[in-house]
C-alpha cells in the first residue's frame, strides 16, 4: 500500500472489515467478559466447555484462530491439567474411585475439578479472545472518549509495551551474558541460574528507561494544556452493538439471579 | 533583549556530591543556533535539561542562580508550557519511542496530537517531515522494530513536526551514519533559516563549524568559552582544554608551520577553500611575474 492510501485511512474511522474485531473495545471488553464470568458463575461444566468451544467458533469468525490457540494451549495446559488434576486428586467426596499415597479420586471431586476447570478455561479463554481482539491502544482510546484521563490511559498502554520491552531487554541481556560465557542453555536449574544475575540489570534498565520515557513524553507535549486531537479514531458505537452488550449483561444478570435462586432453594 | 538567560548557574543532580554546572552565565538569542561541545561530563546534556525546563522540575537537585526564558524564571514557569515551546531531541534513541503507537506516521503525529492539530493537517505535516528526513519508507513501519539511527530520524521528526519554536538537541547524530548526520544538520539549518533558535550538543565538530552562529565550550560543569564559531574554534588555547578543531583549522596550523601564510584562520571548508585558491593565485602570479 502506498503512504498515501494509507494516510487516508486515518480519514475515517478504523475499521477492520471483522464484525468482531470492529466492535468497541469497551462493548468486546463488556461482552467477553460477560461470557467469562458467566461460566463461573454458572457452575456447570457442560456449560463451561460449550463456552471454550464457543469462543473457538469465535476465534474462528474473528479470523485470530492462530494466534488465540497459540497463547491458549497453554493455559489449557497449565491450568487445565494442573487444577482439574489437583482438584480430581484431594477434594473430598464419598464415592471414591481409586485412592492411593493420600490421594482420593471420587465422583464427587472429579465434579468438582470439571466445574473448576471448565469456569476457569472458559474465563481464560474470554479474556484472551478479547487480547486476540482488541487493540490495546483502541481500548485507551475509547476509555478517553469515556472521560478517562489522557495519563491513564498512557499508563495502561506504557503498562502493556513495557511487559514487551522487557521481554526483549531480557533477551539481550541474555545474550551478553552468554557471551561473556556465562551458561544459559541447558536443564531447568541451569536456565534459573542464568536468570539471577540478568535481574537485575534488567531491573536497574527498566527504572531508568522509565525515566527517560517520561522525558520522551513530555518532549511530544503529553500534558500540554488544551483538547487533543486523534489521528486513529474508533466508529461510533451503533444501536445494534449497544443491544448486543445489553442482552449479554442482562443474561449475566439472569445467570447470577439462577444461580443464587438454586443456592436458596438447596439450603 | 536575551531570549534564554543564565546567570550564576550551579547545578547539583540529586545525590550528586560535585556540582554538574558552576557559575555558568550565558545568554541566548532568538534565532540563533549554538553549538554545545566539551568533553564527556563535562555538563552538556545539564545544560540541556536545564534550559528545557527539566531541571528543576523534573530533575529536583540544587538549583542556583537564576535560569530565565523569555524574561519569566525557569521556576515558576509551567512545564506543559515549555512543551510547547522548546523541542527537546536527546541522546538514546530507543527510550525517545513511545512504544505506544503501531506506525512511524502515528509515532510522529503523537505530538501534534497532544497539541490538539487537526488531523488533515497532522497528516499533511507528517509527509512532510518525512520527506524532510528522507524517511517515508518507514512510515508503515512499526517503530519498536526500527533500529537505533532509525529510531534516532524518527524521534527527531516527531519533535520537529510539533513545530516549537526553540530546539534543544542533544547529539542527535550519535547512532547515524555520515549521510544521515549529514542530513540532521542539513535539517537543523533549514530550522535556523526559519527563525527557530537551536542548541545543539555535538562532537562533529566540523559540522557545528559550518553551520553554528556560536559555540559554548563546557568542562567539568563549567563555560570555558561562548562566542562567535569563527572565535571559539580558532581559540588555540582550549585545544588544552579537550577542545576539538576543525578540519580547517589543523588543515591552517599545518600549513602555517611550514611558512604559508593565511589572512585568517578558515573554520568552514568554503573559507578554506577560498583561501587557497586565493594563495594559488598568488603564486601563480609570482612565478608569471
Amino acid at each position: 500500500m502506498d503512504n498515501r492510501t494509507f494516510a487516508n485511512q486515518f480519514l475515517e474511522p478504523k475499521r477492520t472489515g471483522n464484525f468482531i474485531k470492529d466492535l468497541n473495545p469497551l462493548s468486546k471488553l463488556n461482552i467477553f467478559l460477560a461470557f467469562g464470568l458467566s461460566a463461573l458463575i454458572l457452575g456447570d461444566y457442560r456449560y463451561g466447555f460449550g463456552m471454550v468451544v464457543f469462543l473457538l467458533a469465535v476465534a474462528v469468525l474473528a479470523g485470530c484462530l492462530r494466534s488465540y490457540l497459540k497463547v491458549y494451549w497453554k493455559i489449557l495446559l497449565f491450568f487445565g491439567v494442573f487444577l482439574f488434576g489437583m482438584k480430581a486428586a484431594f477434594s473430598p467426596g464419598e464415592q471414591i474411585l481409586w485412592q492411593k499415597w493420600g490421594i482420593h479420586i471420587s465422583v464427587e471431586s472429579l465434579h468438582s475439578a470439571l466445574v473448576l476447570t471448565s469456569g476457569v478455561l472458559a474465563f481464560c479463554a474470554a479474556v484472551i479472545m478479547f487480547v486476540q481482539t482488541t487493540e490495546w491502544s483502541d481500548l485507551t482510546y475509547a476509555l478517553e472518549q469515556k472521560g478517562v484521563s489522557h495519563v491513564t490511559s498512557f499508563v495502561i498502554l506504557s503498562a502493556f509495551q513495557s511487559i514487551s520491552d522487557l521481554g526483549v531487554n531480557a533477551k539481550v541481556i541474555m545474550e551478553s551474558q552468554k557471551a561473556r560465557g556465562i551458561e544459559t542453555e541447558g536443564n531447568v536449574i541451569r536456565r534459573i541460574k542464568a536468570y539471577i544475575p540478568v535481574m537485575g540489570p534488567l531491573v536497574l534498565n527498566a527504572i531508568s528507561s522509565v525515566e527517560e520515557k517520561s522525558i520522551a513524553m513530555d518532549a511530544r507535549a503529553f500534558s500540554a494544556a488544551g483538547t487533543h486531537t486523534y489521528l486513529l479514531e474508533l466508529p461510533k458505537v451503533k444501536g445494534g452493538e449497544k443491544a448486543l452488550v445489553a442482552v449479554v449483561d442482562i443474561l449475566l444478570v439472569l445467570s447470577v439471579v439462577w444461580r443464587v435462586a438454586g443456592w436458596l432453594i438447596l439450603n | 533583549m536575551a531570549y534564554i538567560e543564565l546567570k550564576d548557574v550551579d547545578y547539583v543532580y540529586p545525590l550528586a556530591k560535585e556540582p554538574a554546572l558552576k557559575q555558568v552565565t550565558a545568554s541566548f538569542e532568538r534565532g540563533k543556533f549554538y553549538g554545545v561541545i566539551g568533553e564527556n561530563a563535562g555538563g552538556k546534556t545539564t545544560l540541556c535539561n536545564l534550559l528545557r525546563g527539566l531541571i528543576p522540575h523534573f530533575y529536583k537537585g540544587k538549583l542556583k542562580g537564576d535560569v530565565l526564558i523569555d524574561g519569566e524564571d525557569i521556576r515558576t514557569l509551567n512545564m506543559d508550557v515549555l512543551s510547547t515551546q522548546m523541542g527537546y531531541i536527546f541522546q538514546n534513541p530507543f527510550t525517545q519511542i513511545s512504544g505506544v503507537k503501531n506506525t512511524v506516521f502515528e509515532e510522529i503525529a503523537l505530538g501534534m496530537e497532544n497539541l490538539g492539530i487537526p488531523k488533515e493537517e497532522m497528516i499533511e505535516k507528517v509527509f512532510s517531515i518525512a520527506e524532510l528526513l528522507n524517511i517515508e519508507h518507514l512510515l508503515q513501519n512499526n517503530p519498536n522494530a526500527l533500529s537505533g539511527g532509525q529510531r534516532q530520524k524518527v524521534a527527531f521528526a516527531s519533535v520537529i513536526a510539533m513545530d516549537t519554536d526553540t530546539f534543544v538537541i542533544d547529539e542527535p547524530t550519535s547512532q547515524l551514519d555520515p549521510d544521515g548526520t549529514a542530513g540532521i544538520f542539513e535539517i537543523i539549518h533549514k530550522l535556523k533559516e526559519q527563525g527557530k533558535t537551536i542548541v545543539l550538543v555535538e562532537h562533529k565538530i566540523d559540522l557545528l563549524a559550518e553551520y553554528a552562529d556560536e559555540v559554548l565550550v563546557l568542562k567539568k560543569g563549567e563555560l570555558l568559552a561562548k562566542g562567535r564559531t569563527s572565535e571559539v574554534l580558532s581559540d588555540f588555547t582550549l585545544t588544552g582544554q579537550g577542545v576539538m578543531i576543525p578540519h580547517t583549522v589543523s588543515f591552517y596550523q599545518e600549513f602555517s608551520a611550514r611558512g604559508h601564510v593565511f589572512s585568517k584562520v578558515p573554520i568552514t571548508k568554503s573559507e578554506c577553500v577560498s583561501q587557497l585558491a586565493g594563495m594559488i593565485q598568488g603564486k601563480k602570479g609570482e612565478e608569471s611575474v
